[in-house]
């Protein structure tokens, strides 16, 4: 299994890729509440042990420090757990729903997932669909032609 | 003495009369009466037989005095006796601290039933010295005794020198031989001096020959003295002889009594010191009770004033000795160089006006000097009482406030469970019922409020200065504002050494605030969390009360503090370190130190962390801190 060991150069580097994201994310990142709800992904509904919290939080800073892209992150859990891809997948969308998709607009660039934007967090507001064009019908008209 | 003089005067105002007409009908009327009708040397002879029967008695009366005196001297200043006096203090001292205990009871009830007389606040600084100084009585005692004995000994021993020196025996002799009135007119056992020639014959060289010329010519005069004491003069006429011999009583008398009255008094100093030793454990306990306070008193005036009546009196006895020394040739002369006869020594006695004067100044500074002694005795004692009233206002105001606030956190124990009994149902109807129960509930939280509001206040002053004014003026500062200036500091997490706020202000203040209460002290111990056994809390306990959001406010150099960061890393939570990480890294880098030396591999340290701070492990598991190097167990 993956052991998420530094050494001092990579730790130095990590330190100020830290300390240049915005404060708000360096609270998430170091927050009590995201230790916990990474606890009740991790033990609680996926019952990974130490070892295992342990790499899923590693995964998952390493995603908040913009050194793993989001799109990656199920592949890359897969593989340092060595679980199968699906379960990696559970977890990853369990993780983006908690965690990732809040905070979407402050994450790095390199850990926007690549491809169609996702959907936007659901605290911001949405302009409302416009009803498609030839599905009015003119009741004003409708009679002169 | 002042009785026995005021006695004096008393009796002499009321018979002055007739005693002034008894002396002029025997010294004027009834000589020449006798004279007239005899005129014989009979009756010369039978009157003269009877005068030095008189004077005799008075003169073995003076030697008796002197003796006395002597002895008197000899045991006054000594403290071996005081021994007598220990084992009577003993006793009184058990019986004194069993008293002790009936005391507390009394002010206990007293305390219930609100009789403010008695009350607590009042009684509890005196019962606190009183209790420290019921068994070091005898020690007091013994140092006031030995200043004044040893003081007296000064006096009595420069005499002895310098009598020693002189070839004289003791200060009584001398005194005794200084009067030589009573020599003059008094046998003496001149064989003494062939002792004395003997004892010169041991000596050998230019010494000897002076010693035996020095006692012979000393014997011839003594038996010279002796022969003219009972020689009958045709030249002494009845008159003579009559006004000699009561002039000479009464100058004798008055000589013998200085020197009884002196011995008597030192002996009464010895009993009554005695006595007073004995007594001391229970007359402090008297400083207690407002009612027994002047026993008190009255114990130290008259202790303070024995005491200084030795080195007083002794001071006037050295000064007779001392003026006897120096005028010993011209007194002598006086006495015995020509007088050839009892009534012939009288008369010189008196028609030398010098000597006369030198008779009565001993007499005087004898007598002046006991009353004096006395007198300053009482003086001595009032103001010592003086001094001491002030002194002790100033230890009662430094028990008082170390007893209040001693007693504080107790007597908010005592009201919170007093307060909260009384809401049980039962027994709080039933300790609301007694009387004064629900005011001593009250009242030690009352002071307590108080005090607390006074730093309120105090604080509110402070606010507007700025951290370096207040480390500046710190010193300058009364108690209940160092407590604020110091919560301020805390609360502005800058209550550090610096300027004039040193480590051991920081401490006191401390102190001072945990006899407030916890808030008082949470604040302080927020920023020191290493200076929680100063207030009798373990760091642990500190640092398990610093909240996440009051993380910032603990002083970097805590983290210095391996026992700090210890208790920390088995008290704190996610919440800490998450606070750590904004607003000291420093500081969560000590953490990881703190964690890397829980064990030698990452199995045995998530292990250990895992024992003392589960909830930090699983924090420390699920951070995604991690992936910047901290907070990991590798």
């Amino acid at each position: 299994m993956f052991k998420p060991t530094l050494n001092q150069e990579e730790i130095k580097k990590r330190q100020e890729l830290y300390l240049s994201l915005p404060q708000h994310l360096r609270q998430i990142i170091a927050s009590e509440e995201t230790a916990d709800k990474l606890y009740n992904i991790s033990w609680g509904k996926n019952q990974l042990k130490s070892d295992g919290q342990t790499i899923v939080s590693f995964t998952v800073g390493e995603t908040l420090l913009g050194i793993i892209n989001l799109s990656d992150f199920a592949s890359i859990l897969a593989k340092r757990l060595e679980i199968d891809q699906a379960k990696a997948e559970k977890i990853y969308q369990e993780i983006n729903l908690e965690i990732f998709r809040p905070i979407m607009a402050y994450l790095p660039k390199q850990s926007q997932p690549i491809g169609p934007k996702p959907t936007p967090p659901p605290n911001i507001p949405t302009q409302k669909p416009q009803p498609a064009a030839e599905n009015i019908v003119d009741l004003k008209n409708i009679f002169k032609e | 003495m002042n009785k026995i003089i005021k006695s004096i005067r008393k009796n002499f105002s009321k018979k002055s009369n007739l005693i002034i007409a008894g002396i002029v009908v025997f010294v004027l009327i009834l000589p020449n009466f006798v004279y007239a009708l005899s005129g014989s040397g009979i009756m010369k002879a039978a009157f003269r037989w009877m005068a030095n029967l008189i004077i005799k008695f008075f003169g073995l009366l003076l030697r008796l005095a002197g003796t006395t005196f002597e002895a008197v001297l000899q045991i006054g200043f000594k403290n071996s006796l005081m021994n007598v006096a220990k084992i009577g203090w003993e006793v009184s001292r058990d019986f004194a601290n069993m008293l002790f205990i009936l005391f507390m009871i009394i002010v206990a009830f007293a305390t219930i039933l609100r009789v403010e007389r008695y009350g607590a606040k009042q009684l509890l600084p005196r019962i606190i010295i009183i209790a420290l100084l019921i068994n070091f009585s005898l020690v007091i005692c013994a140092i006031i005794i030995d200043f004044s004995n040893l003081t007296a000994d000064i006096f009595i021993n420069n005499t002895n020198q310098a009598n020693t020196d002189a070839g004289k025996k003791d200060i009584a002799s001398t005194i005794v031989d200084g009067l030589q009135i009573a020599s003059a007119l008094t046998p003496q056992d001149c064989k003494a001096f062939d002792d004395k020639i003997k004892l010169c014959d041991q000596k050998s060289g230019e010494d000897k020959d002076d010693c035996i010329d020095e006692a012979t010519l000393a014997k011839i005069r003594c038996e010279s003295k002796m022969q003219q004491a009972n020689t009958i003069s045709e030249n002494d006429n009845l008159l003579d002889i009559v006004s000699s011999a009561i002039l000479g009583s009464i100058v004798i008398f008055i000589a013998a009594f200085s020197l009884f009255a002196g011995a008597i008094l030192l002996l009464i100093r010895i009993v009554a010191i005695w006595f007073l030793v004995i007594l001391s454990p229970i007359v402090f306990i008297c400083y207690i009770l407002p009612g027994l306070r002047p026993y008190w008193e009255k114990w130290w005036r008259s202790f303070i004033n024995w005491c200084i009546f030795a080195p007083a009196f002794a001071f006037f006895i050295w000064l007779a000795a001392r003026i006897i020394t120096e005028r010993r040739t011209e007194i002598e002369t006086a006495f015995v160089g020509g007088s050839n006869s009892l009534g012939s020594s009288i008369s010189g006695f008196f028609s030398v006006p010098g000597i006369l004067l030198n008779y009565l100044l001993i007499i005087g500074i004898l007598i002046g000097g006991l009353i004096t002694a006395k007198q300053l005795g009482i003086y001595g004692a009032n103001m010592a009482i003086g001094i001491g009233k002030k002194m002790a206002g100033g230890a009662k105001d430094w028990a008082k406030e170390k007893a209040t606030r001693g007693l504080a956190k107790p007597g908010e124990w005592v009201s919170g469970k007093m307060g909260a009994a009384m809401n049980v149902p039962v027994l709080g109807r039933a300790l609301r019922a007694l009387p004064g129960m629900k005011q001593l509930a009250q009242a030690p939280a009352a002071a307590m409020t108080a005090e607390r509001k006074r730093i309120g206040e105090e604080r509110k002053k402070l606010e507007r200065h700025s951290n370096d004014t207040l480390k500046d003026l710190f010193p300058t500062f009364n108690k209940s504002q160092k407590m604020a200036a110091s919560q301020i500091l805390a609360t502005r997490k800058d209550l550090k050494e610096g300027r004039n706020l040193r480590e051991k202000d920081i401490i006191a203040s401390l102190k001072m605030a945990n006899r407030y209460g916890d808030d008082q002290v949470k604040e302080i111990l927020a920023n020191r969390p290493s200076l929680a056994p100063e207030v009798g809390k373990s760091i642990e306990e500190a640092t398990k009360k610093i909240n996440p959001a009051k993380v910032d406010s603990v002083q970097s150099s805590e983290f210095q503090n391996p026992a700090v960061v210890d208790a920390m890393l088995k008290n704190w939570g996610g919440g800490h370190m998450a606070k750590l990480d904004e607003t000291n890294r420093e500081g969560l880098q000590k953490i990881q130190d703190a964690i890397y030396g829980l064990g030698a591999d990452r199995t045995a340290r998530e292990t250990a962390l895992n024992t003392i701070n589960p909830k930090l492990k699983i924090y420390i598991d699920n951070t995604a801190l991690k992936a910047t190097g901290i907070l990991t167990y590798d």
